[in-house]
């Protein structure tokens, strides 16, 4: 059991990080519909983002100034691709961000580099040792700022005036634009906060393993996490996140020594197991065609 | 009495198919005038023109005065103009009362604008009670909308676009779907918040005697054009009308 429990909390770490990355995506896909590829280069961005911060900052200090860096990119981003393609095909949007991953892909080893990069200096150490078990700095901070986040924007949702207006637009565009809504200003901080949820786990990954173009492909795994979860719940993302975690860290310890390799295929192997029970998705809503 | 509403010349082809070819009329202050057509007369385009979801080729709306060309449907409604829709449009997943609060958001900027938070927040949330209690819907404030029976979550439309103060309210057949008996509660509830809070209606409905019975005046259209504008009563001896509804005797 001693020995089961690193990788539990390891998975824990890596599960705040995929839920993040996952209610970024999701809260999109949600309010706007559109399926956005470039998520994983929106942690990109962000990674580059807090690490430049970082040059001139503290690094707490410079993640935090990559936050609203971030919510403006965001809200560019949404000006600049997806609000002109209002209106049109499904898969003309979806290409536009296919465009747009590979841009911002380009965009960045342009600007920053093809080489791995650290970030001068850390976060303080919160890693702790209890008997046996040792937890890692890194594991508590994924958890201390991605549960509070994910839980608070959850709540956001529910309760707040600006949670009741997102819901109202994701759900009947037309009846929202007839009530006076502003949903376009609406829709920009939904992207802008996107932004900011991947720039958080961005720059938690590059504290903990630096920062280069390969980080992009976190973002393949918010598919398996988002799909798990419901791709329309933004609760079932954040669970989702811890489980696939978890899966994975149990895979790393009693199968990847049988079946090397098996960890990386497991996600799309739970998604595939999950959809055949439950076609929506853990917490997904149920979608009902009326004719 | 003064026209709330008037529409000149409304033009507008999709892809080369006309859905409006010259239509005009007005809608005076407190009637109840309906439009009535065949299908794809043209009806749901028109509404759809004048709440500002399409911007007409040619021609230009007034309302109250003030042309609402360029104007966006958000523009428009916090103008007064309400709306609800063919089919259902409200927020299923929401309760009943965060639906109509929503709607009652609207009217916000008609309160004094000192009041408090509390005081905003306050008052918009008896208004929404208020609106609720009368179209009998208090019971079911806290059910979210899309679980209830058809019938009333037409009735929580009606209630959401009521609790915006419009002055003018387009409804786009209200009362499809309905019993007979959930009808007449509507066209109650309808006529009572003329009398009662001064609006306008403008309805579509393919309910030909629940139109003749309630409207003050009727515009009948056809393939985009206008067969009649006029006083019920009458709209049965027209031939053109007779001819678009029954076919050549």
């Amino acid at each position: 059991m001693s020995d089961l429990l690193p990788y539990l909390i390891g998975g824990l770490a890596n599960g705040a990080l995929y839920g993040l990355l996952a209610l970024g995506f999701v809260l999109v896909y949600r309010a706007t519909s559109v399926v956005n590829f470039a998520i994983g280069e929106f942690l990109l961005v962000g990674a580059y983002l807090t690490y430049t911060f970082a040059l001139f900052l503290p690094l707490p200090l410079a993640m935090l100034a990559a936050l609203p860096a971030a919510f403006l990119f965001g809200i560019i981003v949404e000006r600049g691709f997806v609000r002109p393609l209002l209106g049109r095909n499904v898969v003309a949007v979806i290409m536009a961000t296919i465009g747009l991953a590979s841009t911002l892909d380009g965009g960045a080893q342009l600007v920053w580099g093809p080489d791995l990069k650290y970030l001068p200096g850390s976060l303080p150490n919160l890693g702790f040792q209890t008997g046996e078990i040792f937890v890692s700095s890194r594991a508590v901070w994924n958890l201390l700022l991605a549960l509070p986040l994910g839980l608070g924007l959850l709540w956001l949702l529910r309760r707040s005036r600006y949670g009741i207006l997102v819901r109202a637009i994701s759900e009947r565009e037309v009846a929202a634009l007839a009530l006076g809504i502003p949903t376009a200003r609406i829709l920009a901080g939904v992207w802008g906060v996107s932004a900011l949820l991947a720039t958080l786990a961005g720059a938690l990954l590059a504290v903990a393993s630096g920062v280069g173009p390969n980080l992009v492909f976190l973002g393949l795994k918010v598919f398996p996490v988002a799909i798990l979860g419901g791709l329309d719940s933004v609760g079932g993302a954040l669970l989702a996140g811890f489980i696939l975690g978890i899966l994975e860290a149990l895979s790393q310890r009693y199968l990847e020594t049988v079946l090397p390799g098996f960890t990386e295929a497991l996600p799309f192997l739970v998604v595939l197991l999950v959809l055949l029970v439950r076609p929506y998705g853990l917490l997904g809503e149920r979608q009902i065609e009326r004719v | 009495m003064s026209a709330i509403l008037e529409a000149k010349d409304l033009h507008l082809s999709f892809k080369g198919v006309k859905a409006l070819a010259g239509v005009g009329f007005h809608v005076v202050e407190g009637e109840f005038f309906a439009v009535i057509g065949p299908n794809g007369a043209g009806k749901t385009t028109l509404l759809n023109v004048l709440s500002g979801v399409y911007e007409p080729d040619k021609g230009q709306v007034l309302f109250r005065g003030q042309n609402l060309r360029g104007k966006s449907p958000q523009a428009r409604a916090r103008m007064g103009l309400g709306r609800t829709f063919q089919g259902l449009e409200i927020f299923r997943g929401m309760s009943v009362l965060d639906n109509v609060k929503l709607g009652a958001e609207l009217a916000l900027p008609t309160y004094p604008p000192a009041l408090p938070k509390a005081e905003r927040e306050w008052r918009l949330r008896a208004w929404a009670e208020e609106v609720l209690d009368y179209l009998h819907l208090s019971p079911f404030r806290h059910a979210p909308a899309g679980m209830l029976p058809y019938g009333l979550q037409k009735r929580v439309e009606v209630a959401r676009a009521l609790a915006g103060r419009p002055k003018l309210l387009l409804l786009d057949e209200p009362m499809a779907g309905l019993s007979l008996e959930e009808k007449q509660d509507l066209a109650r509830f309808l006529l009572d918040a003329r009398e009662e809070w001064g609006i306008t209606l403008l309805w579509v409905e393919h309910d030909l005697r629940a139109v003749l019975e309630l409207s003050d005046r009727v515009l009948v259209l056809s393939y985009g054009e206008v067969l009649y504008h006029g006083p019920p009563h009458e709209v049965r001896k027209d031939p053109k009308v007779v001819e678009a509804y029954l076919g050549h005797g």
